[in-house]
């Protein structure tokens, strides 16, 4: 029931956009005692999590961008633990495994440049195990034979698989229980209030909170300009394909290629240039089925159930974009592309920080480096 | 391999609506391809209409301009307007077409009793393809659960040779009590239905009407029997080995819905249904429905429906003046008013559907109870999409169609809303499950 929100709640916090970004802040503050409110928008709106592929990858993250990697880690590292605080939280099941994960190349050039890239990165993280993987490698570790167009991949044990929904779903249900989500929810606009604190003019009425983190996707920058900052993100599309559910064979999944605990193939990854269109096309689904057939030619057979499309948040240099207001202390940005992978040090260290005991992300993922926005 | 056809009109589904629309567009000059995936055309009528969709299957087979192609899957629209399409024989086929009739029908919904998902319980339609061959099924059989398919069904058996442990409806089928009105409206539908009544009288098969609580009981991991609680409170029990369930036909939209037509809740017919207007023209340039997809009545309701598509289409195609559409659909329209009357009477001795207790499976190609939905609901995916996203309903094998219109009153109760607020999950461009393989094989001709 839509009801309308009581004038006289001041929460500690409130967090625009319930998606995997929003929840996991919400889920580490209420994890610290704070009252949260989560603010979720309607049912169709656009939704870039409900597009994630599920992937938890450290292997490409980082190169030449060394505090990005070290964040990508550090959160990747705290994936076990984080699972299991969830586990114990709402005791849904979320599939999370630390199963390592495959680049596979098509081509001796490509091969030869995932090769390097693995040098690179090992110089900034010898914590990390990686490998090049032949033909028969790939094999082994997939459990299925390669087409002939397959050279070989790169190979970490690092990388990690998620259920995506399984995710958001867990997260969700943990903020139901210990503050508040509200759903169907428009934020009109935000304006500090007098006593220090904030009024969000919702299409539910007030809602007044301390603290306010904006993690609305692409509709961030809307709401965090006027505030000093900048958040350029530009829409970027993702179609993924869900097969039938056979037999497990795969152990370890591929960039754009993984088989889900429950036995079906989830096959993806595209970043389409395509507005706020959400559909699917058959254009790139018969594109996507072409590759997995090249990969794996066995998987020919397999018939496709259905296939999704999601417009995801894409920032201007692809990494992190954290960001507190310069004018207006208390007031925050949060966003990201890959919010799977960093739900961990979401809820943690980034968690700290707006709450105001702990250090402020790395520099190069702050807002600030994009300048001032344009107003 | 992927082969490629022109034709004026493509025609989506071979039962009786699909049949009539071929008939009638190739009865004008225009060359018509019906795309059925059954291994014969007929569709599913096998009492009602049933000799009605055998004499158009023949006479569709021998007419000029007439192919059709039985056993295909017509699985998406391309991008340039195509159909595209596996065939029988596993190859591909992109479908050009200037009009395009959908007539996909219905699909039985599932009675969502407890203990629906046993082994052993089965749908009306299957136990009449059974039938059809000559087989019966083995064990004692209960029909369970609303509608005229149950009437139609256990009748089917009686007059097979055996007898029905019991018919259980949770409404009030039409009985002879409601003689005048039914034998007044003197349809053939109406005499049929009377007909069923009798012959159940006659063979003592118990009629339970007005029951509430259904439930399939469980013996040994299969279904072993229904029990149930009578109009007067007392309790009822019947032990059967096949639980035949029933509770009304859900137009197929996915392939609509792919295509673009826009669909809305119907409070009076109780789902949701496509926008048409009388001839079956959608507000889509070029698409026209036809057949069950448009709701109740199906069966002889459906080759007028058929009829009156195809003289709109032939119209939109310049071989028919306004006035001679006008002069040949008036006794299509006239059939359709005498069903619609018919359906309207009926519809009134119905009972709504009770919302299902939490333990039922709604979604079972994923395996989802009503309970995981409501929970969802309330810890913030109040509708479709999101609900969908975090349980998994809706996007398995069936795509919705068995299951969404159930999920949207299960959420819509749970939010105190309607269905039409909640609305149905956005529709998918992937309307039928394909091989990677053929998808592939799509690949340069998607380009």
């Amino acid at each position: 029931m839509k009801h309308h929100l009581t004038h006289g709640d001041i929460w500690d916090t409130a967090i625009i956009g319930g998606g995997v970004v929003g929840s996991a802040i919400a889920f580490g503050l209420a994890a610290k005692g704070m009252r949260v409110v989560m603010l979720d928008g309607a049912d169709d709106d656009l939704r870039a999590s409900t597009g994630a592929f599920g992937l938890l990858w450290v292997q490409d993250k980082g190169d030449g961008r060394p505090e990005f990697g070290r964040w990508a880690r550090y959160s990747a590292a705290a994936w076990p633990a984080f699972a299991e605080t969830l586990q114990r939280a709402v005791g849904h099941d979320i599939s999370w495994r630390q199963s390592g994960g495959m680049h596979i190349c098509l081509s001796e050039g490509e091969l030869a440049a995932r090769a390097a890239l693995l040098q690179r990165l090992a110089q900034q993280a010898p914590e990390l195990t990686f490998d090049i993987l032949d033909r028969d490698a790939v094999c082994r570790k997939a459990g299925l034979k390669p087409g002939a167009r397959v050279v070989g991949a790169s190979y970490c044990r690092q990388d990690g698989m998620v259920r995506p929904a399984g995710l958001l779903g867990a997260l969700r249900a943990a903020i139901t229980e210990r503050g508040r989500l509200l759903t169907s929810v428009a934020v009109e606009s935000i304006e500090p209030a007098p006593s220090g604190h904030w009024h969000l003019r919702t299409t539910r009425g007030i809602v007044a909170a301390r603290r306010v983190v904006i993690a609305a996707g692409l509709d961030s920058e809307r709401l965090s300009v006027p505030f000093g900052i900048a958040v350029p993100l530009r829409p970027v599309r993702g179609q993924i394909m869900v097969t039938e559910a056979v037999d497990p064979v795969f152990s370890v999944p591929a960039a754009g290629l993984m088989q889900l605990p429950d036995g079906r193939f989830v096959i993806g990854d595209v970043h389409e240039d395509a507005g706020l269109d959400e559909n699917e096309t058959m254009r790139t689904i018969t594109r996507l089925s072409a590759r997995a057939t090249t990969l794996f030619p066995r998987l020919g057979s397999l018939r496709v159930i259905g296939a999704k499309a999601a417009v995801r948040a894409m920032p201007r240099d692809g990494m992190p974009i954290y960001g507190e207001s310069p004018s207006h202390p208390g007031l925050f940005a949060c966003s990201c592309h890959g919010g799977l992978l960093l739900a961990p040090v979401h809820a943690g260290p980034l968690a700290d920080w707006i709450a105001g005991d702990g250090p402020s992300p790395p520099p190069s993922l702050m807002a600030e480096r994009f300048g001032a926005p344009a107003c | 391999m992927l082969n490629r056809a022109a034709v004026d009109v493509a025609v989506v589904g071979g039962g009786p609506a699909g049949l009539a629309a071929a008939i009638e567009v190739a009865a004008h000059g225009l060359t018509v391809m019906v795309l059925d995936d059954q291994a014969l055309p007929g569709g599913h009528s096998h009492l009602i209409g049933g000799r009605l969709a055998a004499e158009i299957a023949a006479a569709g087979a021998k007419a000029p301009g007439i192919t059709v192609l039985s056993g295909t899957s017509v699985f998406a629209q391309g991008s340039d307007g195509a159909l595209l399409v596996e065939t029988a024989d596993g190859n591909g086929l992109a479908v050009d077409a200037a009009a395009l009739v959908l007539a996909p029908g219905a699909v039985e919904r599932p009675a969502f009793l407890p203990g629906w998902t046993l082994p052993g319980v089965t749908s009306t339609r299957k136990i009449g393809a059974t039938l059809n061959q000559g087989l019966l099924p083995e064990g004692r059989i209960v029909f369970a659960g609303h509608g005229i398919p149950l009437l139609v069904g256990a009748v089917s058996v009686v007059r097979a040779g055996s007898r029905p442990v019991a018919l259980v409806e949770r409404g009030q089928l039409p009985s002879t009590r409601e003689l005048p009105w039914l034998y007044g409206e003197f349809t053939a539908k109406g005499r049929k239905i009377l007909r069923c009544r009798w012959d159940l009288k006659r063979r003592r098969v118990p009629v339970h009407r007005l029951a509430s609580d259904l439930r399939v009981e469980e013996k040994g991991g299969r279904a072993g029997g229904l029990s149930w609680r009578n109009a007067d409170g007392t309790p009822g029990r019947v032990e059967a080995e096949v639980v035949v369930v029933h509770d009304g036909l859900e137009p197929d939209l996915t392939l609509p819905r792919a295509l673009g037509v826009p669909v809305r809740w119907s409070e009076k017919a109780g789902l949701f249904l496509p926008e048409t207007d009388t001839f079956g023209a959608t507000p889509v340039a070029g698409v026209w429905l036809a057949g069950a997809v448009m709701g109740p009545p199906g069966g002889e309701a459906s080759v007028a429906r058929g009829r009156l598509a195809g003289l709109s289409v032939a119209h939109a195609a310049g071989k028919l003046s306004a006035d001679r559409l006008a002069t040949l659909a008036a006794p299509w329209q006239s059939v359709l008013a005498q069903l619609d009357r018919l359906e309207a009477r009926l519809a009134s001795l119905s009972v709504p559907a009770v919302d299902p207790l939490d333990e039922v499976v709604i979604c079972r190609c994923q395996n989802v109870t009503a309970g995981r939905l409501r929970e969802a609901a309330s810890h913030g995916a109040p509708g479709p999409n999101l609900a969908q996203s975090v349980t998994g309903c809706a996007i398995g094998t069936c795509q919705g169609r068995l299951c969404g219109t159930r999920m949207a009153a299960i959420l819509a109760s749970a939010a105190g809303e309607t269905p039409a607020e909640v609305g149905l999950p956005r529709h998918r461009q992937l309307v039928r499950p394909v091989s990677l393989a053929l998808l592939a094989e799509f690949a340069r001709y998607c380009e």
